[in-house]
């Protein structure tokens, strides 16, 4: 089966548009309309790994729900769980933004959007480098731990400032280097930026998104009707 | 007031994801203590990112540099899916107030920073605060849908109305202060050495 490419704003519009129609529908039918629909982007984009991993986790916390729902001690974690597991579909979409496109691809999208330049190249940097500083922290601990460093409970405030400082300054030192390359690339030129990844709308996006309004008016219809 | 180069920009936006990293992993802790831990969870979350917020004052130190990270985590948490329109409008309130208080000058005092994260993660926690206080209603019917229960909206609404609200957006207030103190305890002797270096 061939995988269809699919425009990261219509990701980005369906996870924008998704949780303010809480206001408008019937809440379970919006989380399986979302669950199913997410399945469904998912199952033409060939991310077959991530769908199953998407069911399952939504799986268990439901599980977990149904469980502890009924014990009015465990129940916090059950109410929790139920709030995280109606936003499981748009992270996951969320997600596939950030694994399958690079930053390029999501700069040229972003900016067929009209937002600002700034903003637009400032929410790309902050979304690829969530994963990187999440790797590093690891990297972090882990070099703790092989110079005997513990992170401890008891003095937190100087295990704290072994964890946060070295990724602070990381942060000063990447600053100059992804400055340095967005100027060779002209980030700051005046002009329209053009794309080796010109994102167009495609059929394929205008369906999906048919479907997903849809979906959405069904709702709407449904909870009125109610 | 000295305007943002790309350079500032890049900067907020890197150190916008090291917030949101403490964010995320704050926030989930905290929402297992139920009602009352979620009304505080930006309280608890600026324990953590203070040093960054004092970081961030020390190497940007510009007009903007609270509203655009706010603006940022806004957009990436609208694009995780995870929006609310009260939320996005008095975060953004938050965040123009902790510039106007801490952005005006090169390198403000630490009270300034600290007192401008106070504001700009009270500003979040109004987000439930707000509504919860003005719209009950609407409030309780958009997140019963969402999958809460109608006696866990009303344990909710119970912790940020009225007295309990005032002493919720006390604590966002005092743990965020605190998280700036503690974040300049780490890191005054690194700018200090820097500033020694300069002089």
């Amino acid at each position: 089966m061939s995988r269809i490419r699919i425009n990261p704003v219509v990701l980005i519009l369906i996870n924008v548009i998704a949780p303010s129609m809480y206001i408008l529908i019937n809440g379970k039918y919006l989380q399986y309309f979302l669950l199913a629909f997410a399945s469904f982007v998912l199952i033409l984009m060939g991310r077959f790994k991530r769908l199953a991993g998407m069911l399952v986790i939504y799986g268990i916390m439901i599980g977990i729900y149904s469980i502890t729902i009924q014990d009015d001690r465990a129940k916090f974690i059950g109410l929790f769980l139920i709030v995280l597991a109606q936003s499981v579909p748009c992270l996951v979409l969320a997600s596939v933004l950030v694994s399958k496109y690079n930053s390029a691809e999501l700069l040229a999208a972003l900016e067929t959007m009209r937002i600002p330049r700034m903003m637009v190249v400032a929410v790309t940097i902050t979304l690829k480098y969530i994963p990187t500083f999440t790797r590093e922290f690891k990297l972090i601990k882990e070099s703790m731990r092989l110079r005997g460093i513990d992170f401890t409970w008891k003095k937190p405030i100087r295990s704290f400032k072994y964890f946060v400082v070295p990724q602070l300054f990381r942060c000063a030192a990447l600053a100059e280097e992804v400055t340095a390359a967005g100027m060779v690339k002209g980030i700051d030129a005046p002009v329209r930026r053009s794309s080796y990844f010109e994102e167009r709308v495609r059929w394929s996006d205008a369906m999906i998104m048919a479907i997903f309004v849809i979906g959405l008016a069904g709702g709407i219809v449904w909870h009125t009707r109610l | 007031m000295k305007k943002l180069k790309i350079k500032d920009i890049v900067m907020i936006a890197l150190l916008s994801a090291l917030y949101l990293i403490f964010y995320m992993i704050s926030g989930t802790v905290v929402m297992v203590f139920g009602a009352f831990g979620h009304a505080i969870s930006p309280g608890v979350c600026a324990i953590f990112t203070g040093t960054v917020m004092y970081f961030m004052t020390r190497k940007v130190g510009k007009f903007g540099q609270f509203l655009i990270m706010q603006a940022i985590c806004m957009v990436l948490f609208s694009i995780m899916g995870a929006g609310y329109i009260p939320w996005y409008i008095t975060s953004m309130i938050g965040a123009l107030a902790a510039d106007l208080i801490a952005s005006r000058s090169n390198k403000p005092a630490v009270w300034k920073v600290a007192v401008a994260s106070g504001v700009f993660h009270v500003g979040q926690a109004f987000g439930s605060i707000i509504p919860s206080m003005f719209f009950m209603e609407s409030y309780r019917e958009e997140w019963i849908a969402r999958g809460q229960t109608p006696e866990a909206m009303d344990e909710m609404i119970s912790y940020t109305t009225g007295a309990m609200g005032v002493l919720a957006t006390a604590i966002v207030f005092v743990l965020a202060v605190a998280g700036v103190y503690i974040g300049y305890l780490i890191l005054r002797k690194h700018f200090e050495r820097k500033e020694a270096a300069e002089a």
